[in-house]
């Protein structure tokens, strides 16, 4: 059974959301940080979004006696960023092309940094995945006869969708069975006895109570490093990629951590596919000048082909929207489907474009929208990361997992990949977690180690002045951002980024912090430059070009020496980049494969 | 990027959707007047969650745009 005990523990699952505790501007630390309240439980799901709430059902579902705990620093069933996009998911249904899917992901998309053996796997979960999302009450998107929907697209897979309310119904299943939910509490810290992870430590962000989580098993299930850029995915700023790596966990595949997209300059929204339909200011097509062929999702030679068009005195670059609108006809089957949530959120958003934004115009103007999507923790084939105790799941280890290859993660290369990833992740991590669970004794903290964190995360609350939070934020951006740092990339300005950031770092000492709200920024701007260091170390090894990395001093894809991962790891202080060779002698798909 | 946040407190009927949907912590409740609170406007990424879930329909975010402000030139 589930215990709690000590202080004043409260009842998980409550729903604690007050502002009559939160901790006025003058409450420096709350009576709660002094008297921390501590959890027990089997397995810890550190994140509430739609990964993170698949992995606690699934559990629950296979092993009905296992207490666990689900954690997220804002409500559970509102938080995460599954609700806050498009809702698709890709699946390989009856009738796809199994070959064709992982001959084109891996030559076209992974370019043979896939772990092939995992993404055969995640391709033959996929729709009965689907399927599984539905009979918790998602609402997925089904034909006349109760059968899933899908729509075929080409390169050998299909798409089905779910609505956006998706995390209501999973919350519902979630509490049904038993889990208990514990919100607006923001994990910083893992605890460790010897290799083993044995729990986490955060605070509330309402009342600044320390919060400290005992664990037999525990789940990384709270997003990737987006650095606060985009708005939709504000939250997500790489908090257990950092936990991760402080403990000691392996990271893979950091150097593809720099997704763009194509957005709408004067909103900042994302025009998705919009990177066919390009124009400079002399009405030349630049989509044509630098994409070569069809491209499932956007093309590194279209972001190096932007700035081009820019520096060289081209731009403004714009998108013809009735193009745009012709081109976009044949996909329109995609979004055939009648989701109302989803019709109300982006119906909503136009309509305050409408009110307050640019005004409308066949001709838009268009920039570069970085989203970054760093998740290199590194995990096996059940998702367990390096080190024992610990798993990570959806964007916490999408590309860490290694099945999506040399590509910017997500999306992967495939659009829909994401919320498949955060399912599949979830439903094969699962069984191993119940059983390990099983296996090791609930474990008890030491005096010590929780004395010495508390002071750590509490530290800026000490400070009346030093270093902003925000500050720190818009710095690490500015060195994230540019196209010059994060995807023409040379070791000059690879290493320029990473003096920019080593700046940063060497004032997170001083970083203040007013309230618990403010502490919570403090903790984000530190995983955000993390982030950075471990996503340009990365990239300044990887001395070649593949896939979503591109380095101007290496042009070329180098398979004698490259068919490796780049795996970055904290070692006593010191951040350590090593690699790894893809096991290619294993795959189907090598470089030397006829027919490339 | 943020936004400002309108709340007619007349309206609200108290439920407390709009500060559980708030997924960046702009929106805090106060149990006293068991009212929304808007506590951290200037985080606000105008998502429209609130707004479009509230069921008295007493919000509206007024969006800074463009969302994103570091050049990527």
């Amino acid at each position: 059974m589930h215990q709690h005990h000590t202080a004043d523990a409260g009842a998980i699952g409550q729903s604690i959301l007050s502002v009559a505790d939160c901790g006025g501007k003058n409450q420096r630390m709350s009576e709660g940080a002094e008297n921390p309240k501590t959890y027990d439980t089997d397995v810890l799901v550190i994140g509430g979004g739609f990964g993170g709430l698949a992995a606690a059902i699934r559990i629950k579902e296979l092993a009905p006696e296992t207490a666990v705990l689900l954690v997220d620093k804002q409500t559970i069933g509102w938080g995460g960023k599954a609700n806050k996009g498009a809702g698709v998911l890709w699946v390989l249904a009856p009738g796809d092309d199994i070959e064709a899917f992982i001959d084109f992901h891996v030559k076209k998309v992974g370019f043979y940094l896939n772990d092939q053996e995992l993404l055969y796997k995640m391709a033959r979960e996929s729709y009965g995945a689907a399927q599984k999302l539905a009979a918790w009450g998602v609402n997925v998107m089904k034909t006349s006869t109760g059968e899933l929907d899908i729509a075929r697209l080409p390169f050998g897979w299909s798409i089905t969708a779910a609505d956006l309310d998706m995390m209501r119904p999973l919350r519902n299943k979630a509490e049904k069975l038993g889990v208990e939910l514990l919100h607006k509490t923001q994990v910083v810290e893992l605890l460790k006895q010897e290799d083993r992870i044995t729990g986490a430590v955060g605070f509330s962000l309402l009342n600044g109570g320390f919060t400290v989580i005992n664990s037999k098993a525990t789940i990384l299930a709270n997003g990737d490093c987006d650095f606060g850029v985009m708005r939709m995915w504000a939250n997500a700023c790489g908090d257990g990629v950092t936990a991760a790596y402080n403990a000691g966990a392996e990271m893979r595949n950091a150097e593809f951590g720099n997704f763009y997209d194509v957005v709408n300059k004067g909103t900042g929204i994302p025009i998705v596919f919009g990177f066919n339909n390009l124009y400079n200011a002399r009405g030349e097509n630049i989509s044509a000048r630098y994409i070569r062929e069809s491209q499932p999702d956007i093309p590194v030679s279209i972001v190096l082909g932007m700035e081009k068009e820019i520096l060289e005195g081209r731009g403004p670059i714009y998108i013809d929207m009735a193009e745009f609108a012709r081109s976009s006809e044949g996909r329109a089957d995609i979004f055939r489907w009648d989701r109302p949530h989803m019709k109300a959120l982006f119906g909503h958003e136009s309509a305050k474009v409408q009110a307050y934004g640019p005004p409308s115009a066949q001709k838009v103007e268009v920039s570069l929208g970085f989203t970054g999507e760093l998740s290199p923790v590194k995990v096996d084939h059940e998702m367990k990361t390096t080190l024992p105790g610990l798993w990570a799941i959806g964007d916490t280890s999408y590309a860490g997992s290694a099945w999506a290859g040399a590509a910017e993660a997500p999306p992967g290369g495939l659009r829909g990949s994401g919320l498949m990833n955060a399912l599949i992740a979830a439903l094969l991590a699962a069984p191993s977690v119940a059983r390990y669970s099983k296996t090791v004794p609930l474990p008890v903290s030491g005096q010590l180690e929780i004395a010495s964190l508390k002071e750590k995360i509490f530290a800026p609350l000490k400070r009346r002045n030093g270093y902003s939070a925000l500050e720190a934020i818009r710095s690490i951006q500015e060195a994230v951002v540019p196209v010059k740092y994060s995807m023409r990339r040379n070791k000059e300005r690879i290493e320029e980024a990473l003096s920019r950031v080593a700046e940063v770092q060497g004032k997170l000492p001083e970083l203040y912090a007013e309230d618990p709200h403010g502490l919570g920024k403090c903790h984000e701007a530190s995983c955000i430059a993390l982030c950075a260091e471990i996503g340009f170390r990365a990239a300044l090894a990887r001395t070649e070009s593949r896939g979503w990395h591109y380095r101007e001093d290496y042009p070329q894809r180098d398979d004698r020496n490259w068919l490796r991962w780049i795996i970055v790891k904290k070692v006593q202080e010191n951040m350590v980049v090593a690699t790894e060779p893809v096991p290619i002698e294993r795959y189907k798909v090598t470089p030397g494969t006829a027919g490339q | 990027m943020s936004a400002r946040l309108e709340i007619n407190l007349d309206e609200c009927t108290g439920c407390r959707t709009c500060a559980e949907a708030c997924f960046v912590d702009v929106i805090r409740w106060d149990d006293e007047e068991e009212k929304p609170v808007v506590a951290y406007e200037r985080d606000c990424v105008w998502c429209f969650t609130c707004e479009i879930n509230c069921p008295s329909q007493c919000i509206n975010i007024i969006p800074q745009m463009p969302g994103q402000s570091v050049n990527p030139y």
